[in-house]
């Protein structure tokens, strides 16, 4: 599994990947693309760095989310009521569920881009400027903002 | 030898005959094993019996479990439109300059999995960040409170060109609307 320090060089990958080429808003689909992954680079440091997160209230010790998918699927009997274990398959709504649960603070930001990541096909990738900047200077700079102060990483976007 | 019926009404007739020892019965009988035969008979209707009996359980035990589903399919189902009818209404009162033009969903029997799909239209950017916040409030009292995953996601087709084929693929349900225009 990634190192905090891995997810977070990659996070800053993206996000210089991303002020490379956003201000000509000609790849508008790439722009939104980049800000979910680097939120999610985000997202997983703050896990491998916190080392244990709480999912429907029971600690588990886990340094990525795909480990409580793989907690979850070995003891079956750890499952929540109504859970299916079909959810533990869905990597991306295992992540939004430790999110909403550990991170409230940022849950509402890291949902937005989730929302325009799950609908893009609906809208044969075609984003709209103002989507864009909703997306990178409100939702994505919420969340580097957060992981830089709740984990000392030096995340810099700068538009 | 005197003629006993002569002596016997027809009343006592019938309750000694009724009476009768089934066994002494039994020996006024010449021939093949009639125990045999008897204790053969009654397996056989023993075997019925338990045929019978296990066909009954297991029609109840069937029938108890079609109700289950049942309700909890009609549960998953009352859930969703629940969802779909308290955002809707919300939205209406909430949210002025924001309408909500379709919702679309799918039905995940097995897991149970609740996916509603918001086809808006806005021009307000603010708008749209106060939908996504309380679509997300929505989903977390759903999962903590009820135990269900539950994704609600909307899509804003003011100057959008949608993929309608992929989007009747993935949310083929549509509410009705009575004052739907």
């Amino acid at each position: 599994m990634p190192s905090f320090d891995q997810h977070i060089k990659q996070a800053q990958h993206n996000i210089e990947f991303l002020t490379s080429f956003y201000k000509t808003y000609k790849f508008n689909d790439w722009a939104i693309t980049v800000s979910f992954y680097t939120a999610v680079h985000i997202i997983e440091a703050i896990i491998a760095k916190k080392g244990e997160i709480r999912f429907k209230g029971k600690e588990y010790k886990i340094q990525h989310s795909d480990q409580l998918s793989n907690i979850l699927k070995t003891y079956k009997e750890s499952l929540p009521k109504n859970f299916s274990e079909e959810f533990i398959t869905h990597h991306h709504v295992m992540r939004k569920l430790i999110v909403n649960e550990n991170f409230p603070q940022v849950s509402d930001w890291f949902n937005l881009l989730y929302n325009d990541s799950r609908t893009a096909r609906y809208r044969k990738y075609q984003w709209q400027n103002y989507k864009v900047d909703l997306v990178v200077k409100t939702s994505l700079k919420e969340l580097i903002e957060w992981a830089n102060k709740e984990s000392g990483a030096e995340l810099n976007l700068t538009l | 030898m005197r003629n006993r019926l002569r002596f016997y009404d027809s009343l006592q007739i019938s309750q000694d005959f009724l009476t009768f020892p089934f066994v002494a019965r039994l020996n006024l009988f010449r021939g093949p094993d009639i125990y045999q035969l008897i204790s053969e008979y009654v397996e056989c209707r023993i075997q019925e019996a338990k045929k019978e009996a296990f066909r009954e359980g297991f029609e109840e035990a069937i029938e108890r479990i079609k109700e289950a589903i049942n309700k909890e399919i009609e549960d998953y189902m009352a859930l969703v439109t629940k969802i779909v009818d308290f955002i809707y209404e919300t939205v209406k009162k909430e949210f002025k300059d924001l309408k909500i033009i379709e919702e679309r969903t799918n039905f995940y029997f097995g897991s149970k999995w609740i996916k509603i799909l918001f086809i808006i239209e806005t021009e307000s950017s603010e708008l749209e960040i106060g939908l996504s916040n309380f679509l997300n409030e929505v989903e977390k009292v759903v999962f903590n409170k009820l135990n269900y995953v539950c994704e609600l996601l909307f899509l804003n087709k003011k100057n959008v060109e949608i993929d309608q084929e992929s989007l009747n693929n993935d949310y083929p349900f549509i509410r009705r609307r009575e004052d739907a225009s």
